[in-house]
């Protein structure tokens, strides 16, 4: 296992992410709900870059904007949501401006994405095999018989009996169906999914082997992966890099176990001490007092400033920081941050 | 820990449920729980853990007499509450051995403020005082941390975010002053920023009041968190129960150390694990043999694995399995 994965790792050193050209690059993206109340910015100018071969993790409260993102990037936004400003890139191709025919090509071929029980997505009256075949044929000029080969080669890659591609959905466990939700997106090797919560809805052991395996075709295969989670656990595990989204907005970005070890924003500081572990000290965790805002009235200044026991009274509640670098590869958006850097 | 040598005020000795299911051609028993035994004790945090189907939630179902056990006892305070006939023996206990609910957008009527929720147990049991009820109320807010408590008594439940209304459940359950609360995943529908709040405050309340707690969850981390004691459920068995933290550190039944390598740790990487070894599903209920669940999964198998179920070995005092690894030496 080891052996196969040095032959195909890539010859370059993923340093830091001005090393490389990234795949993905979200620039100043907002995406507005508009509601009976008025319009709610549920992502306020986000600006992220997924290299190739990395697995980048957004983590947030529910509300914070996570899955929008994900939803803006697949274009698959519907009213009352609308994607209000800023630019989506990938590679050359600006995934904003792109019309529909276009973009349905594009999407399955470069970018597909699996969303939460998306094992409950598949549809009860056919068999995997049939749709993991439609998803093929839709995308690619595949003849029935290739699609059906590349369907039993993909069940094969995800883990499940290749016998078990006449089987229907009801017929399989969670596991396997989501299973069976990962080779579809497979199914015309992309060069990055967006994994949004895949493993919520399962159980831990199942999960570690879906996570196992899904760290395994991508050693394999090279895609990108933008993982979006609220299980922090899990995705200081499985990242590269992690953004942290509150209410809207990115407020911190830095490589995994960093993030975790030394988490700069008073935000994310205080999210790394909410979840118990199951090694090392136990020790006594908080949590963060209140809730998070309201989106339709946010709060001036920096929108974590309410609960923040850092806050700095005439600057965040009045000024909203920018995310900047304060060290190499690492990004925050915080006043406190700023004067140290100073 | 404080009154661990105090006396259980609920023992769980054998409790059974099968589940019929199918038609009447196809007649099928889910054995949900099987012959399961614990006890519960003042000031204590007992956690159950498994996954989804292990028969945690009904075990807890069946201490809160949702669920009629096939059979077992429920001892309470020493007397089988199972045998317990007539409406005041049932609504002491009811009012005495009070459950939190996992989800806490369902679990409260959205067309009543918040202050009705509180008002009515108080009531029903009796415990409302003529005058004062609205005092009550704000007393047990002010309890649970949610202020200003004439706000809130005011809001309906949507008003509320998902910590403030498990509060609000919590807050219920407090009105008849109980002994035993009985939490069914109380945290896995809340935010993470929140989670640790809920579990501080009856951790709180366990302190401070003595009140002994089942908790019921699918996470070892939480566990290991809040509760003093941690019992391992696979497939409707008790396989494993420990403290809390020597659980997690030397797990030793085969399931348990399953679950433990399953676990999200940030302290180590996903790729770099190689301890994990997955092997097969969870078995299907209706169709258990006689001998351990866990068997066709099991890397230590053993023929007599699937001959019989592994009686409990004592491994020390506070620590027993149930695995033939450790029987029959």
């Amino acid at each position: 296992m080891v052996a196969v994965t040095k032959v195909q790792s890539a010859p370059t050193t993923v340093s830091t992410p001005t090393a490389q050209k990234p795949l993905l690059s979200v620039r100043n993206l907002e995406v507005e709900y508009k509601t009976g109340r008025g319009a709610v910015r549920a992502v306020d100018k986000v600006s992220f870059e997924i290299l190739p071969n990395e697995v980048f993790g957004l983590a947030g409260e529910s509300g914070s904007g996570k899955s929008t993102i994900a939803h803006a990037i697949t274009r698959l936004l519907r009213p009352p949501a609308f994607i209000t400003g800023g630019e989506i890139m990938f590679k050359d191709n600006d995934l904003l401006k792109m019309d529909d025919r276009t973009l349905r090509d594009f999407r399955w071929r470069h970018l597909s994405i699996v969303f939460q029980s998306a094992m409950n997505a598949l549809n009860p009256v056919l068999s995997i095999g049939t749709q993991i075949i439609d998803a093929i044929q839709a995308h690619s000029y595949a003849t029935k018989a290739e699609a059906r080969a590349r369907a039993l080669e993909l069940l094969k890659v995800v883990g499940i009996d290749s016998d078990r591609i006449d089987s229907y959905p009801h017929q399989l466990s969670g596991g396997m169906r989501q299973r069976a939700v990962i080779a579809i997106a497979l199914a015309l090797n992309p060069e990055m999914i967006i994994l949004d919560e895949p493993t919520t809805a399962l159980d831990v052991v199942v999960q570690k082997e879906i996570m196992q395996e899904i760290q395994r075709l991508k050693d394999q295969f090279g895609f990108s992966i933008l993982f979006i989670t609220h299980d922090m656990s899990l995705l200081v595990e499985f990242a590269d890099r992690i953004g942290i989204m509150y209410a809207g907005e990115l407020v911190e970005v830095a490589p995994a176990a960093q993030l975790f070890n030394d988490p700069k924003h008073p935000y994310t500081y205080k999210l790394m001490n909410s979840f118990p572990t199951i090694s090392g000290p136990r020790r006594e965790l908080s949590g963060i007092p209140g809730s998070p805002p309201d989106l339709i009235t946010p709060p001036p200044g920096c929108r974590f400033h309410p609960r923040c026991d850092r806050m700095i009274a005439g600057k965040c509640d009045v000024v909203n920081p920018p995310l900047v670098e304060i060290l190499p590869g690492r990004l925050a958006a915080c006043h406190l941050l700023e004067q140290e850097g100073a | 820990m404080m009154s661990s040598n105090s006396q259980p005020i609920i023992e769980v000795r054998n409790l059974t449920k099968h589940f019929l299911t199918g038609n009447a051609l196809s007649r099928r028993v889910v054995r949900a729980v099987q012959e399961v035994s614990f006890d519960l004790t003042p000031g204590r945090v007992v956690a159950l853990v498994g996954e989804s189907g292990s028969g945690k939630s009904t075990t807890a179902r069946m201490l809160a007499r949702l669920y009629e056990p096939t059979s077992g006892e429920i001892l309470y305070k020493g007397r089988n509450t199972l045998k317990d006939r007539g409406r005041r023996a049932m609504l002491q206990y009811r009012r005495e051995v009070q459950m939190i609910f996992q989800d806490p957008f369902s679990s409260l009527n959205p067309v009543h403020r918040i202050k009705y929720h509180l008002e009515r147990p108080l009531r029903i049991h009796g415990k409302a005082k003529r005058g004062n009820i609205q005092e009550q109320v704000y007393a047990l807010l002010d309890r649970v941390a949610l202020t200003p408590v004439e706000e809130i008594a005011e809001k309906y439940p949507h008003q509320l975010s998902g910590g403030q209304r498990q509060r609000v459940a919590i807050a219920r359950a407090l009105a008849v002053e109980p002994e035993v609360i009985l939490a069914d995943e109380p945290i896995s529908m809340l935010d993470v920023s929140i989670r640790m709040g809920i579990l501080n405050l009856m951790a709180k309340l366990r302190d401070e009041q003595g009140i002994a707690f089942l908790y019921v969850t699918h996470d070892l981390a939480s566990a290991r968190y809040f509760a003093d004691e941690t019992l391992v459920m696979y497939a409707g068995h008790m396989v494993e129960g420990a403290p809390s933290e020597e659980l997690v550190t030397q797990p030793q039944h085969p399931y348990t150390q399953l679950l433990l390598s399953a676990c999200p740790d940030p302290a180590k990487g996903l790729r770099t694990d190689t301890t994990f070894e997955a092997r097969g599903e969870v078995p299907n209920l209706s169709e258990l043999g006689v001998g351990c669940p866990f068997a066709p999964r099991c890397r230590h198998v053993m023929p007599r694995c699937s001959q019989a179920m592994p009686p409990v070995t004592h491994l020390s005092d506070t620590r027993w399995t149930r695995c033939f690894l450790f029987n029959g030496h």
